[in-house]
């Protein structure tokens, strides 16, 4: 994360002491490394087979944690997108992205441009921060309210803070809701960006 | 990058995920997938910086950006915590709190 920090700072200073580079080369990089990391995010989601079998055990109930999650994020974002006087389809994907902050502002950078890009990839650092800074107060709320927090994010960078607040269960949950949000990014990011208007 | 090809790669993803990766034999080359991520995200990223540091209207919005992305983390934050609250306490009973 900090690393790739760096290195949006490092390309933007680079591009202000040196002077802009070719855009067409930029392009066509910005397009290979999103390649890139979207099929890397599918084989590490595929690759979570028994977290993935474990979902057909569990019943359709448990469904409702990450379909929640994807639904209040997004109804998030449409209610903040008229405050900061943008469309409420670019509130809706920015917040679709569950914390996913390479996939989606690969996505967002692809559809709507870096300026966009660079937006989704802030947001989804900083609802990352957020989630590490309030899982364990959130945690006393409802263990289902940590999961939450954590988005996409709640099988790999928060799972160890959930897991910490809350119980074996809900550990397991947490990896499923991971799962599951991971698979819905690079699905509803685009759809909500192209149609709703 | 179209909404096609995106989902295109994803799937192509996933199967080889599910196919090859999940094998207990196999599993170490799940951290060079991850490791190629962390390469690709950070090479995505400088080149974003360079389009960002060459584009005048970026400096002129610098602290809309902050500002936008805060309040956009707040607001999915608040609403999934909401949802999940609710369907925690009224679809899976008492128990969790």
């Amino acid at each position: 994360m900090i690393l790739s920090l760096a290195c949006l700072l490092l390309g933007i200073l680079a591009a202000w002491k040196l002077g802009s580079p070719n855009a067409l080369v930029v392009d066509i990089v910005i397009r290979i490394s999103l390649g890139a990391i979207i099929l890397c995010a599918g084989i590490d989601i595929g690759a979570k087979r028994s977290v993935l079998k474990k979902l057909s055990t569990y019943g359709p109930k448990v469904f409702l944690v990450p379909l929640a999650v994807a639904a209040g994020s997004i109804l998030g974002g449409l209610i903040a997108a008229p405050f900061l006087g943008m469309s409420y389809n670019e509130g809706a994907a920015l917040a679709a992205g569950f914390g996913y902050y390479s996939l989606s502002s690969g996505i967002l950078a692809g559809l709507g441009g870096p300026e966009l890009g660079s937006l989704a990839f802030v947001t989804n650092i900083m609802r990352e921060v957020f989630a590490l800074a309030f899982i364990p107060l959130l945690a006393k709320l409802h263990y289902f309210c940590a999961i939450a927090a954590g988005g996409a994010t709640s099988m790999d960078t928060t799972l160890g803070m959930i897991s910490h607040s809350t119980d074996e269960e809900t550990t397991l949950i947490s990896m499923l809701n991971g799962v599951v949000l991971s698979i819905l990014v690079p699905i509803l990011v685009p759809l909500l960006y192209g149609s709703v208007r | 990058m179209s909404t096609f090809a995106i989902l295109i790669l994803m799937a192509a993803g996933l199967t080889v995920g599910w196919s090859f990766f999940s094998e207990v034999k196999l599993q170490f080359l799940n951290k060079w997938v991850g490791k190629l991520q962390s390469i690709a995200t950070m090479v995505l990223l400088f080149a974003m910086g360079l389009w960002l540091g060459g584009n005048e209207s970026f400096w002129r919005n610098l602290g809309e950006v902050g500002l936008q992305s805060a309040v956009y983390a707040v607001a999915a934050v608040i609403g999934s915590v909401v949802a999940a609250y609710l369907v925690g306490r009224f679809c899976f009973g008492r128990k969790k709190q």
